[in-house]
């Protein structure tokens, strides 16, 4: 399976609000939401994009973790009843911790990927339970004095570091036309401006790198999902989490809004062949008349067929 | 972006909320040696040292790593981190430095606070040429706070800014302050540049006005020039002009510079009124005053962040003081209430910070 990924080194932290462990990774709506934001600002024409998406031409995954030359993928969901099997057969105490382990470990990189997908087990005692991910999030205090009484109020904000040769990647699949056009000006763009919050202070500035990257998958008729996703049909679900998303609506020229609590299907889910949808915000309440444009959230699936035998 | 410099007239601290204690460094007269305690203590087991004996000197001894570095010949300065001069004496005992904020070991000033200073004369500017607004203000505040409990009362004074901020930088439906509304979002100051740790130099910072207090130490700059990248983003200003519902609708540089200058006027002239309150300092201050004074003539731009810089400079005091009902708002307040004695100051605010001879944290702006 072809595809490219996108490498985004930070200059600068990154600022995605929310809890501290979840801010990595930062998922594709929030991905999708930038890139139509920068073409926007790029002064360029977003109806065929957004069209060429609707029809599924191309996709794009969350953001994951990368350090050095490894890139890392999440865990798709059908693995852990793999491992569960395989220890039930042999229970040692050994073996347990192993399995718990396993099961707390967030991403692994491209090879144990690919053993997963394709319906093997990767070797338990061969996986590096330790490894960094090339980031760390920390907790910044900051201040606010009153100016009548000069009380304080203290609050933090997480902020992800990243090693120097590491960060967060994401990977685009389908049409090169998309690619060239739309993706790396966007991208290029977004580099200089800065990907997620407080932007204004300079945070989530970074140097984009496109690369070329192959995966080894088979044919199957299940999936794992890459992205975000809210599936058209409820029943191709097999395995799944799912994660509430929400926050601020960024707008450059209309007024801001809360976004309303949108439950989707998080990475690393399993189901069958199903592209997920766009959805207009304009379903959920009078958004276009408030904001004075529509606002799109992306809730298409990006899908890597997965073996999975019982 | 634009590019800002700020040079620093008087020590400036900006604290990152950690402290130094004498088990971090080694004190001597001049300077202070933070240490590597990571090299320091696998020199220690290397070379076999009592690590008992050890425990027992840090915990008893109140600058104990002279005494072990002596007892085990080992040079300082083989474990040194970064080392600061420091700027007053010694502490006799003990002493605790605050340490400056910094990014990867390196100084640097948050955006926020020269932000959070501009807001500041910003509002001061708005206020003094509507003083109905202040009048509200006060009244509300003293509404409020009337029949208040001090559990009641302690709420409120960390939020008693609000119904004016509210008013002067856009709120929602429901009369709430909202950061969506708030003109000033168009001004954005980034961090500045990485400064050199180097530059840092440990303060002894007395606070005159109290009775027999002991200095408190801070890591502070002073004589630095450092680079901002400041913007102010038209097109947001223009686009969301609608939105703005504070008093304030409208920014450009040239105003932020007046206001700038207006409010720290007012602040310097306070300042020197009560320049007796700077005890055995009062000449060195008065000195310093005068000379900011002469520089603002020739068109300086004065601004004051960080720690210490005092009630006057971080709040509408010098508004607030000549309004006939804020004495008894205060005194509702708490505000002035030795921690000792419970008691109400007289003549607020009392205290005021010097180091190396100066008031603490006076900058001028060049753009």
């Amino acid at each position: 399976m072809q595809m490219k990924a996108i490498k985004l080194y930070f200059q600068t932290p990154l600022y995605m609000g929310g809890e501290r462990g979840a801010i990595i990774p930062v998922h594709s709506d929030t991905i999708f939401g930038a890139i139509i934001n920068a073409l926007i600002y790029l002064n360029v024409d977003i109806e065929p994009f957004v069209g060429a998406f609707e029809e599924n031409r191309f996709s794009i995954s969350s953001a994951f973790p990368f350090r050095g030359e490894k890139l890392f993928f999440p865990k798709p969901f059908h693995i852990n009843s793999y491992i569960n099997k395989k220890i039930d057969k042999d229970p040692n105490l050994e073996g347990y911790l192993k399995l718990k382990k396993f099961k707390k470990k967030k991403f692994f990189d491209k090879e144990n990927f690919e053993k997963m997908i394709n319906g093997k087990i990767p070797d338990l005692d061969e996986i590096n339970y330790e490894e960094k991910y090339g980031y760390k999030v920390a907790d910044i205090p900051k201040i606010v004095l009153d100016r009548i009484t000069v009380n304080s109020h203290l609050y933090h904000i997480s902020q992800v570091f990243f090693e120097d040769n590491a960060g967060l990647y994401f990977l685009f699949q389908g049409d090169d036309e998309i690619f060239k056009n739309y993706i790396k000006p966007a991208i290029r763009l977004l580099g200089d401006e800065g990907i997620g919050g407080k932007r204004t202070w300079g945070l989530g500035k970074f140097k984009p790198k496109f690369e070329d990257i192959a995966l080894k998958t088979q044919e199957s008729d299940l999936f794992v999902t890459l992205s975000l996703t809210i599936p058209k049909n409820k029943n191709v679900l097999h395995l799944w989490d799912f994660i509430k998303r929400g926050d601020w609506i960024f707008t450059r020229n209309g007024k801001p809004r809360r976004k309303p609590t949108i439950m989707m299907v998080k990475e690393g889910s399993i189901l069958n062949k199903d592209p997920g949808e766009i959805i207009d915000l304009d379903n959920y309440g009078n958004f276009s008349g408030e904001i004075g444009h529509k606002v799109l959230v992306n809730a298409k699936s990006f899908l890597i067929p997965v073996r999975w035998k019982h | 972006m634009e590019a800002l410099k700020l040079e620093m007239l008087s020590p400036l601290h900006i604290g990152s909320g950690e402290t130094l204690t004498p088990a971090d460094f080694i004190a001597n007269e001049s300077e202070i040696i933070v240490l590597d305690l990571n090299k320091l203590f696998n020199m220690l087991i290397s070379i076999g040292a009592n690590i008992d004996e050890i425990t027992e000197i840090l915990e008893t001894e109140s600058y104990p790593w002279k005494k072990i570095l002596k007892k085990y010949n080992l040079n300082p300065k083989e474990f040194e981190r970064y080392s600061l001069k420091l700027i007053g004496n010694k502490g006799k005992y003990s002493m605790q430095v605050r340490a400056f904020i910094k990014s990867g070991g390196y100084p640097y000033i948050p955006g926020s606070s020269i932000k959070g200073a501009i807001r500041t004369a910003i509002m001061y500017k708005i206020v003094k040429n509507n003083p109905e607004l202040l009048n509200q203000a006060v009244r509300k505040l003293y509404n409020e706070v009337k029949d208040l409990n001090s559990r009641g009362i302690g709420r409120v004074i960390k939020t008693a800014d609000n119904w004016l901020e509210a008013r002067i930088f856009g709120c929602n439906n429901r009369g709430y302050y909202e950061p969506k509304k708030d003109t000033l979002k168009g001004l954005i100051i980034r961090d500045s540049e990485r400064i050199s740790p180097r530059k840092l130099k440990v303060y002894g910072v007395w606070t005159i006005g109290e009775r027999g207090t002991i200095p408190q130490y801070v890591e502070g700059l002073e004589n630095v020039k450092i680079d901002f990248e400041f913007t102010i983003d038209e097109n947001l200003l223009k686009l969301n002009y609608g939105e703005f519902n504070g008093t304030l609708k409208d920014i450009n540089w040239e105003f932020i510079e007046n206001a700038l200058r207006e409010f720290y006027e007012e602040v310097i002239k306070v300042e020197l009124r009560e320049i007796h309150k700077y005890g055995r300092y009062r000449d060195e201050v008065l000195e310093f005053y005068q000379d900011m004074q002469m520089k603002l003539e020739s068109g300086e731009i004065p601004i004051r962040i960080g720690w210490g810089s005092g009630w006057y400079s971080t709040t509408l005091g010098v508004l607030l003081k000549t309004h006939p009902n804020f004495e008894n708002l205060r005194r509702k307040l708490g505000l002035g209430r030795n921690p000792k004695t419970k008691k109400i100051v007289n003549d607020f605010p009392k205290t005021r910070r010097v180091a190396n001879k100066k008031p603490l944290g006076w900058c001028f702006l060049k753009c």
